[in-house]
């Protein structure tokens, strides 16, 4: 298989706005370190990793946002320039324009790829192709206020596969849906991922999320974000009626991926008792997950 | 995201949006049109009995019924109409320059954040001055004809204009321009694509607010040195204490006043229709 995205030795390191007392110093905060991967062509890649660990920060790399403070980043063995519309970010918000329909919000990244390339009514006819994928037929004329959290999500998802780049990037798409809703969706996901072959890149701080998804799961640990671990993921065979999530094989990666994270958090947090009940810690240490990594990448976002 | 949070304060002007929760049905439109006129005749009701039973001057305050008979006289003689259009040139002259000017000077404010940084204290002098303070200054300095007139709405009408377009085009939602960036959109689009469409609802309150003080200040412009407009009109007639003429011309201005706001509020709303109760 060839590769599709090179990552070499990226570090991004931001300043820190001085607090306090010292305010003249300049502090330097490594969001990530020395980050070395290979996404392969076609591949379904999830990173998952505790708060703090720099995944948004390596997904605005990839986007070309940002530029690393280090290293580089090869996309068909080219180094990335900016943004472009070989990758398209789905974003945990949405991010659709609320003056625009959902059929003009898919139009949007065709319209940005300019005039020449298509017509009005080429544009018209490939978002209402995409919102069909996607499931939305009949929905093209509502505005975003009108859709609900997990329609939105669909829109954005056409949005980003209707001018058809080669790599998609998803930030914690789902993280803002109710657990129904965030099934379906990954089941959708997995479905257009089969049917287009794009090369995924899926970040998530949900190690269900992580090890149901992925073909390889991305291990990362924080403060400094490095990667701790790649872990291939078989496919889990079952029938359509089976609950895959509760396999034994499943219940093992999930396991395994839930102590490489833990022994990164036990570092942050020596105090907490070893012997609990894991699924009861598992869930406890998702929600507290959730809350420190909304904060922090607000505030890595606030940094820049 | 800090740059955004960056917006001073005292530009965030009063950016009210009407937010519609429902659409129209029949049934709503009649119960507000009840709603809202019920308490426009009992009090119409009241102008026209209270000076009739003698419990106010008839002299100063007459019966309404004067006043309409006044109104249909001066629309007969040609009267209104002439200080209608008069006043109605003045205002939307310097409304409409105010628009020109402002909101194109809004925009390149909002978009190079230095020059708004640079410009922030001389606009808040200047939005802090009234512009009725300013009449004798524009007086002295344009004369007393029509260009000082307008001059004074194209003044007062261009704060709400210029700090609503600036405030519009920084508060727009950071994560939508990451978004349009990501999709390879460079500065020009972009401002045209995401800052201008997020913008117009924000400019527009700003349009509004300027139409609404395009009538106000019209009147104390007029009220000097004027030789026709509804100013001059009310001013006249009550110097010559031909009081329902007076109270005519008022009524005038308060229907012109209004039906310019109504039809303000209407393009609003056409074009904040996208925004919900909630957010994006």
């Amino acid at each position: 298989m060839t590769v599709k995205i090179q990552l070499r030795g990226v570090t991004r390191e931001f300043d820190v706005r001085p607090t306090g007392k010292n305010k003249r110093s300049t502090q330097v905060f490594t969001a990530l370190s020395d980050i070395n991967l290979d996404v392969r062509s076609g591949e379904f890649l999830v990173v998952v990793g505790p708060s703090g660990c720099g995944k948004s920060t390596l997904l605005d790399l990839l986007a070309g946002l940002t530029t690393p403070s280090a290293g580089e980043i090869l996309i068909d063995g080219k180094p990335v320039d900016g943004p472009g519309l070989d990758r398209a970010i789905v974003f945990q918000q949405y991010a659709l324009f609320p003056w625009r329909t959902a059929r003009a919000n898919v139009e949007f990244g065709l319209e940005a790829q300019g005039k020449t390339r298509s017509t009005r009514s080429e544009r018209r006819a490939r978002a209402q192709e995409y919102l069909s994928l996607v499931g939305l037929d009949g929905f093209e004329g509502r505005y975003p206020h009108e859709l609900s959290g997990g329609m939105k999500q669909r829109v954005a998802i056409a949005r980003s596969l209707a001018y058809e780049p080669d790599i998609l990037l998803l930030d914690e798409p789902f993280a803002a849906l109710d657990a129904q809703t965030r099934e379906s969706l990954q089941d959708e996901l997995l479905r257009i991922w089969r049917h287009t072959g794009k090369t995924i890149v899926f970040i998530t701080h949900g190690i269900d999320e992580a090890v149901y998804l992925g073909q390889r799961v991305v291990v990362m640990t924080s403060r400094p974000g490095r990667i701790r671990s790649i872990i291939d993921i078989p496919d889990f065979d079952a029938s359509p009626d089976e609950d895959v999530r509760s396999g034994v094989e499943f219940v093992k990666y999930r396991h395994e991926i839930w102590k490489l994270m833990r022994e990164d958090n036990s570092l942050d947090a020596p105090a907490r008792s070893r012997g609990a009940d894991t699924s009861s810690l598992e869930s406890i240490r998702h929600t507290l997950g959730d809350v420190w990594e909304s904060q922090s990448d607000d505030l890595v976002r606030a940094r820049r | 995201m800090t740059t955004y949070a960056q917006v001073p304060t005292v530009l965030a002007e009063p950016v009210t949006h009407h937010v519609e929760t429902s659409r129209f049905s029949l049934k709503t439109v009649l119960g507000s049109t009840f709603k809202n006129t019920a308490v426009l005749v009992v009090f119409f009701g009241l102008w026209q009995i209270l000076p009739k039973m003698g419990v106010i001057n008839a002299t100063f305050v007459p019966p309404f019924s004067r006043v309409v008979a006044a109104w249909w006289g001066l629309l007969r003689n040609g009267e209104l109409l002439s200080a209608v259009g008069a006043s109605l040139e003045r205002s939307m002259t310097g409304f409409g320059l105010a628009l020109i000017i402002f909101i194109p000077l809004g925009l390149l404010i909002g978009w190079y954040r230095k020059l708004g940084v640079f410009l922030n204290p001389l606009l808040e002098l200047c939005r802090n001055t009234a512009a009725l303070a300013l009449i004798p200054v524009f007086i002295l300095t344009l004369g007393i004809g029509q260009v000082s007139k307008i001059s004074v709405i194209l003044y007062a009408c261009a704060w709400p204009v210029l700090l609503n377009t600036i405030s519009g085009v920084r508060s727009v939602d950071p994560l939508l321009v990451k978004s349009a960036r990501s999709m390879g959109l460079r500065p020009l689009r972009l401002f045209q694509k995401v800052f201008l469409p997020a913008a117009l609802p924000t400019i527009f309150t700003g349009i509004r607010l300027a139409g609404a003080t395009s009538i106000l200040v019209l009147l104390a412009a007029e009220l000097q040195g004027a030789t026709n407009g509804l100013g001059f009109l009310i001013n006249v007639s009550e110097t010559n204490f031909q009081i329902p003429q007076m109270y005519a011309g008022i009524l005038t201005i308060s229907i012109i006043g209004l039906s310019f706001n109504m039809i303000l509020v209407r393009l609003e709303r056409h074009f904040s229709k996208w925004r919900g109760s909630t957010n994006s």
